[in-house]
């Protein structure tokens, strides 16, 4: 606890009042509901996830790992909760009016191994980011994520990814309050169609370094 | 009997102001003079012309002979068949003292006709009066003023030391206002220091000259401060507040629309439908900011036509401040001559 305050401390003194922030961390809170194959096989759950942001000129990107713990919703036939570790990356190339060209890479692993469908996919997609007023932000995106992979097999021709994103904070960008929301829609197919489909929500700060 | 009375009185006051008339600050010093002085002023004037000219006679000074001399004029005056003696006198007083005036309203007018007849007939320059004046060489002059009073051809030049400047050669008469720009032949200005201007007048045989010092001081011309602002022009607002609208909301409502239309879209029917907690959370928060932003004061958005007005008023403040400078410079080139009047007694 104390190593974290330390930490967090540490962090903040290292933010500079700088009037656009270049490189922002945060840490977010999560919940999010998960479902595969029928209404029958649904969890939601709840974890912390951490994010890191990049600006560089036109390229902007961020780095995101959230860990949720997933359990059965009532009514549900599943009988296994799980943990879920889900890495995503988003590379963008800014355009023109606050739209951005995206690409990136998702990996969601569970533990233990086989409750769910390990996945990783490759995003590719665009990003609207509408400023409110000073320090706010509002941003939409939509992704197709192609090249899908699962722990299970299985082959996925449709999945998308729509995401809405919400930042308001000091107009210098040093500190900032988020919400994200992360809708994914997977149609898998082995044998029969598998279909998976994850709604997430992050809510949490950041902080602008520099 | 009233009208001798009234011819005494008058001749009374025309002696006291021709005797008053030729007195000049403090009274004769020579004994014979003063007794002229009294008959003169008990109008006892054949006696007052007898001792005028015994104390001529005497060794007189200065102030004494110009007394002694004007005495005699008022006195011939009054005579009948004195008027030509009169003038005589009178030139006598002019060339002691060639600045000698009468005061017109308190000197009888035979005396006043006397005394302009001689004065005439003497070729004179009298009232030679320089101003004071302060002028950048080459730009302006000192006004002389003098009377000659007769025609006459009249040199006018500045004398200090060595240096000798032509300050003006003509035929005049009467009133002369001349202009002296101190400056050199060469347009240089002329070197600080003390000028006697004298003003040389001749006429055939007869010549006069009168002087009057001057002081010339050099100095340097005031420079021109730099603007530090346009006059009557002042910059404008870089930013300007802009009028509240609904954008905010509206765009915070599209995007959160889409993102709901898109998750009722894209769900798996086969999947059921779930609590959809995530987007609420997250578009009910859009929803409340875009409200919030759109009823919030706007922010301050740089004003593109000011930032526009003031860049040309910079420019043109840089042009004012380099031309300024230009005419600094030439301003430094320059010399301001002040001319001031030595008085006499210094």
């Amino acid at each position: 606890m104390t190593r974290a305050l330390r930490g967090l401390g540490l962090v903040l003194a290292l933010a500079s009042p700088a009037a656009a922030q270049r490189v922002t961390v945060g840490v977010q809170g999560v919940f999010a509901d998960y479902r595969e194959l029928s209404s029958a096989l649904t969890y939601s759950g709840g974890g912390f996830a951490g994010i890191a942001q990049l600006n560089w000129h036109k390229f902007s990107g961020d780095f995101q790992v959230a860990k949720i713990n997933y359990n059965p919703t009532s009514g549900s036939l599943a009988t296994d909760k799980f943990a879920s570790t889900q890495f995503d990356a988003h590379l963008r190339w800014f355009l023109a009016s606050g739209v951005s060209l995206e690409t990136g890479y998702t990996k969601r692993d569970v533990s233990p191994d086989f409750t769910t469908q390990n996945f990783t996919a490759i995003r590719l997609g665009i990003r609207a980011n509408y400023g409110l007023g000073p320090g706010a932000n509002l941003l939409l995106r939509g992704n197709y994520l192609a090249a899908s992979k699962f722990s299970g097999g299985g082959t996925a021709p449709l999945a998308l990814e729509l995401g809405l994103g919400l930042s308001v904070g000091s107009a210098s960008g040093r500190w900032r309050i988020t919400g994200d929301y992360e809708f994914q829609r997977i149609d898998r197919k082995t044998s029969v169609p598998v279909p998976i489909q994850q709604a997430m929500a992050r809510i949490g700060a950041a902080v602008g370094l520099w | 009997m009233t009208g001798m009375r009234r011819a005494a009185l008058f001749i009374l006051a025309v002696l006291a102001g021709a005797g008053s008339a030729a007195a000049q600050g403090t009274g004769p010093q020579n004994a014979t003079l003063k007794k002229a002085q009294q008959a003169f002023d008990n109008l006892n004037l054949p006696q007052a012309i007898t001792l005028a000219q015994q104390a001529l006679t005497q060794h007189l000074g200065a102030g004494d002979q110009e007394r002694a001399y004007a005495l005699l004029g008022g006195a011939y005056s009054n005579q009948p068949d004195g008027f030509d003696k009169a003038m005589n006198a009178f030139r006598q007083v002019l060339l002691i003292n060639p600045e000698r005036t009468l005061d017109p309203n308190r000197t009888p007018t035979k005396t006043l006709v006397a005394f302009n007849m001689a004065l005439s007939t003497m070729l004179l320059v009298r009232g030679i009066q320089v101003d004071s004046a302060s002028f950048v060489a080459g730009q302006g002059a000192v006004p002389i003023r003098f009377t000659v009073t007769s025609p006459a051809r009249v040199r006018v030049r500045a004398v200090s030391g060595k240096t000798t400047v032509a300050i003006d050669s003509s035929v005049q008469n009467g009133a002369v206002s001349l202009r002296w720009n101190a400056t050199l032949p060469n347009g240089d200005p002329v070197p600080a220091g003390d000028y006697t201007v004298v003003v040389d007048a001749s006429a055939e045989q007869n010549s006069f000259s009168a002087a009057e010092r001057v002081h010339v001081a050099a100095g340097n011309v005031d420079t021109v401060a730099h603007l530090t602002a346009l006059p009557g022009y002042s910059p404008l607002p870089v930013t300007e507040i802009p009028p509240r609208s609904w954008r905010p909301f509206g765009v915070s409502f599209l995007y959160a629309g889409i993102a709901g239309a898109g998750t009722l879209a894209l769900e798996n029917s086969q999947l059921g439908t779930g609590t959809r907690r995530e987007l609420y959370v997250v578009a009910g928060g859009a929803l409340v900011t875009g409200l919030v932003m759109m009823l919030k004061k706007p922010a301050p958005v740089p004003a593109q036509g000011n930032i526009l007005y003031n860049r040309l008023l910079d420019e043109q403040l840089v042009r004012r401040n380099a031309d300024i400078a230009q005419q600094n410079i030439a301003l430094r080139r320059q010399v301001r001559l002040t001319v001031t009047p030595i008085p006499a007694a210094k």
